[in-house]
This record gives C-alpha cells, structure tokens and sequence, in this order.
C-alpha cells in the first residue's frame, strides 16, 4: 500500500486531470509526489493582469497532516508577483501555509487562496523587511516559523520570533 | 523536506502513479449522467485521507473523519480541520452507524460499478449513433419498465427484448461483486483472518453474537465473552486471573502518569476497551520507555527517539483501533504489523546518510566552493548590519569538511536543495 500521503495525492491529481483547475490555474508538472508545479494567473481586473506566475508544491510524507512548502518559482527566469506578502525569493507570508494550514485543504485550495490574495492587492509592493528576510530566510519557506497575515515589523528580530 | 538528494523510492514517474488503482468519487459519473453517486461516494470519504471512512468517528461540531487522521492532525492542531471549532482527542466520539453505511457501500460500490459499466456498454451496443445524453437515459428506463405495455414512440421496439435478456444474463454475477481484500464483508466474519492460527471461528459466524454473549474459543475452546475474544486469542488463550474489584478500582483511580510502575504488569492484560494514555516522553527514563514498549511487544530497536515514535504511533493506532466496531477492529498483532510498516515507510523517506566523507567532499566540491564563496560574500555584508540573524554568521566560520557546516545557509543559495536536506530531519 502507498503510504497515505501518496494515495491523497494520487487522488488530488486524479481530480485535477479528470476535471480540471480552476479558470487561471493549470498544472505544469508534476512528475512525482515530491514536487508540483502550477502556473497561476489572475483572472479580469487585478493589478496582475495577464501575468502568468509560477508556484511550486513541495510535499512531505506527513501531508496533509503537515502543510505542503508553497513558494514562487524565481528561478529560470521566473519571478515572484510584487505583492506586500511576497518576498522577492518567492517566499510566500500566508496563513494557510503555516499556523492555519488544514488537513482539510487540498493543492487546488491553496492555490485558489493565493490567486485571490492576488487579486485583492491595492497596491504593488515587496514586503518592508524584504531584504532582511531574503538574506536570512532558510531555503525551504516551512522552516520560516513566521506567517503573518501582515509584513513583519522591522522590531522584530527574524525569524527567532513568533509574533502573534 | 524535499526528498532531495536521493531519487527515493517515491519519485516515480508520472504514468506510473496515475495507473495506480486509487478509487475515488470519480470513478462515477457526474452527476448529470448518474444522479447522487458521485456525491455519495464523496460523502464517505474522510476528508483528510479521501480513503472511506476507516473508525469514523465524530466532533463536537458533528464533523467526521477516520480515526486515524483525525488524532495526527489534532496532535498538530486541536481544532477540527473543516470548521476549525476548538476540539481535542478527548472530544471524538466513535460513530457506528456511518461505519455501518461504509461497511455496506464496500460491498456496494465494486457491484453499482459493475452495473454502470453494463449500462454504458449497453448503451453503445444500442445506439452507436446517438450520443448518450441524461434524458435518453432516463427514458430509456422507463421503457425498460413499460417495455411489456408498449412501445415508447421514437425508439425500435425490436431491441429491447434482447437488451432485457443481456440484462438477465449479467445478473448471476450480481451475489459476488469484487470484493476488496480489506472489506470486511458482513459483520462477524470479519473476525481477524490474518493471523494464522486464527483463522476459522466455528458455529458463531452466522450467528451475530453480541459483545457480551458467551462464545466458544476456536483455540482451546473455552466459554469466553465475544468482546473479549481476540484479546483472550492474543494471549494464546491464557486469560488473566480475575480481578478483584478492589484492585481494579485502585487501577482506575490511580493517577495515569506516574504510577506507571504498578499498573504495566496489568494493563496490557486486562481491559481491552480502554484507551492507552498519551505519554510525556521528557520525563520517563530510557528504562521505563523501554519497558513501556515491551509492555506492547513492540520493539526496541534503534535508538531513543524511535522509541518514541514507535510509542507515540503505538497509542495512536491503539486507540483509533478502539473507535473501529468490534467487527471492523484489528488485533493487537495486526497493529504491530502496522506500526512496522509505518517505521519503514519513515525510514524510506529519511535522507541518506553520508557515509564516505571524503570521497562526499570530493563530488560536491563545485558545489561546496560555489556555497563558500557565497557565504563569504554575505558573512561581508552582514558584517557591516549588525541586525543579521546571527546563525548566518557563524555558519560562515565552520569548515566545509562535513555537511553540517551547510545548516541554514542564507537563502540565495536556492539551487541547492540536495546539499541542505541532508540535513533537514534534525531540526
């Protein structure tokens, strides 16, 4: 038997090829159950118009106990949306993705989530603490043990503390 | 996290994984075409695992999930997952009459399936030419129906006698649909099959005996209570000495945590419907986790923190066993089987070890260059903020002999993955 992070997965992409994403998100890829691919566009009238982004899934064996690590691709020429939770490295500052994440969630959930935190934005802009965070923030976006629902404050020393 | 460095067991490729048989509510057809199947087989499903309910059991705010997933996912977070309404473990309640409606849809299902098959060939054998749409279905049943009375204007009335006959002929099938070999069947006979030794229970099958009825042991044939059979089976037939109420009142009274020592030698004797307590691992000795362990007959292989997990993951499987009715449940061995492949599974994922240093430095010596050079570049600038995370500094000093120097490097190094996960399970 495939370990249950594997079958949900199995299932979660059965659904997706069988009936499809929702308008705007497609799968670019997902050749195992470790990493996933989606590009993720905003649709009718947004301050991320016609522009196509890149999101990658990283699943661990305890998902979806355990949330999966979303971040934008910004490699191969790809780039994160400016948005004020979303770091230049693609990191994403959502509260799904860290202490509100649900087992309940699904992959096509998450990116309906941030597809409408695009789409709600006023006002295009890096988070304040971009450059601190992006020097310092591990690799991997689950290892940051900061999700705010706002920008870190720059009193805050990150990523030791937990704010909120 | 990733799974990284090594292509592990789990990163197949795409085809392969999408052939595996994973039933879900797709495998009917939408509702349009087939009304209410599609739903119903979604409804069953436990919403964190999308298996059918597996122990269901239910939360204040009247959500369901299996046992099994809902205890992990509350050791992470105690809220229920869908509503988020605050909840504990000591909330769950077991939920018999949605285990009974998924022990008959696992009989169901494999047979609706098989009958909407028929219906779809049929239907192309029919009418090749005319695309099959939910009205021409729906009339189509009627004609079935009132195929005697008449005919239905617009349709032949030459094949439908044929078509009723294709039907009676596909009925014998219909007393042994495809059965899952983990699908329990009707009640008692889903006594333990796996365990060998515990194989035919006699006369009582048929007989649905309840859990306080007096049935007979297959094994040594002595008079035991139904609910207490597998245990009894599990101590190859050698029953406790009774009780007496004194002691079992100073067992239940006596506080859970500490008195560890006098209840062990009981507790995996008696009872067999209680819930095993959680333990605070921080304060047990390496002797008493031991112990606790081989209490349960499990393992004491490896090392301190496995014992914990195999304890953790014991207790958890225990007590989602008990949310299972008395038919559904596994015995004890089972689990233990479970909890093993449960361990291998980890283990699979872990990333490898590094075993040969040098000959690791010799093969990821760009890699390790490129990451020094790095690292120096920011240990400069940091130098000059005096509000840069310290970790990343001193990070920096650390010669680049053995992986570890390579913890929380900064994050542009993101093309680098492999190298960092080697570490990843430490945190």
């Amino acid at each position: 038997m495939a370990s249950i992070s594997a079958r949900r997965l199995a299932k979660e992409l059965r659904e997706i090829q069988g009936e499809g994403c929702p308008v705007g998100i497609s799968l670019l890829k997902a050749d195992d159950f470790a990493t996933w691919w989606f590009s993720i566009e905003v649709m009718g009238e947004s301050l991320y118009q016609n522009e196509a982004y890149t999101l990658q899934f990283r699943f661990d064996s305890q998902y979806p106990i355990s949330s999966p690590a979303v971040q934008f691709v910004v490699t191969d020429g790809k780039q994160a949306p400016i948005h004020p939770h979303v770091y230049s490295n693609g990191h994403i500052c959502a509260s799904i993705l860290g202490n509100e994440w649900s087992p309940v969630l699904s992959v096509v959930a998450v990116c309906v989530t941030l597809q409408s935190m695009l789409a709600s934005c006023k006002k295009k802009e890096r988070p304040t603490d971009n450059d601190r965070y992006v020097r310092t923030a591990p690799e991997n976006p689950k290892k940051v043990r900061c999700h705010l629902p706002k920008s870190v404050s720059s009193a805050n020393s990150f990523p030791d503390t937990i704010p909120l | 996290m990733p799974f990284g460095v090594s292509a592990s067991d789990d990163t197949k490729p795409a085809n392969d994984f999408l052939l595996a048989d994973v039933p879900d509510p797709t495998d009917f057809l939408p509702a349009a075409e087939a009304p209410g199947l599609r739903s119903i087989d979604g409804a069953f499903r436990c919403t964190i695992c999308g298996e059918l309910f597996d122990g269901p059991v239910t939360l204040p705010c009247g959500h369901c999930f299996c046992s099994g997933c809902i205890r992990p996912a509350m050791s992470h977070k105690q809220e229920c997952p869908i509503c988020r309404k605050v909840a504990n473990e000591g909330h769950l309640r077991p939920n018999p009459i949605v285990e009974e409606i998924i022990n008959g849809w696992k009989d169901a299902r494999p047979y609706i399936l098989s009958l909407v098959k028929q219906e779809a060939r049929r239907k192309v054998a029919d009418q090749p030419e005319v695309h099959a749409s939910p009205a021409k279905k729906r009339k189509r049943s009627q004609e079935r129906s009132s195929s005697e009375l008449g005919s239905v204007p617009g349709l032949p009335h030459t094949p439908i006698k044929p078509r009723s006959f294709k039907k009676m002929s596909h009925s014998p099938s219909k007393p042994n649909p495809v059965k899952y070999p983990s699908d329990g069947g009707a009640g008692p006979s889903r006594i333990p099959t796996s365990d060998g030794d515990e194989e035919d229970l006699p006369s009582t099958l048929g007989l649905n005996p309840k859990s306080d009825d007096l049935v007979k042991c297959p094994l040594c044939e002595k008079r035991v209570r139904y609910k207490n059979l597998n245990g009894h089976m599990d101590r190859s037939c050698k029953d406790p000495v009774p009780v007496s109420s004194s002691s079992q009142w100073s067992k239940i009274m006596a506080p859970k945590g500490n008195a560890r020592g006098k209840q062990k030698k009981k507790s995996s004797e008696t009872d067999e419907d209680f819930p095993l307590p959680k333990a605070s691992y921080a304060t047990l000795k390496d002797k008493q986790l031991k112990e606790m362990l081989q209490e349960h007959d499990l393992p004491i292989t490896g090392d301190r923190p496995q014992w914990e997990q195999r304890h953790q993951r014991w207790v958890m499987m225990y007590n989602a066993n008990l949310d299972r009715s008395l038919a559904n449940r596994k015995t004890k061995n089972e689990l233990r089987r479970d909890v093993k492949k449960w361990e291998e599974e980890m283990s699979r994922k872990k990333k490898p070890v590094v075993e040969d240093l040098v000959k690791y430095q010799q093969t990821h010596k760009p890699e390790f260059d490129r990451l020094l050079k790095l690292a120096k570049s920011t240990r400069d600038k940091s130098a000059l903020e005096p509000n840069a995370a310290p970790s990343s500094s001193d990070d920096n000093h650390k010669p680049v002999s053995t992986d570890a120097s390579l913890v929380g490097p900064p994050s542009s190094m993101t093309g680098v993955d492999d190298v960092i996960d080697l570490n990843s399970d430490k945190e």
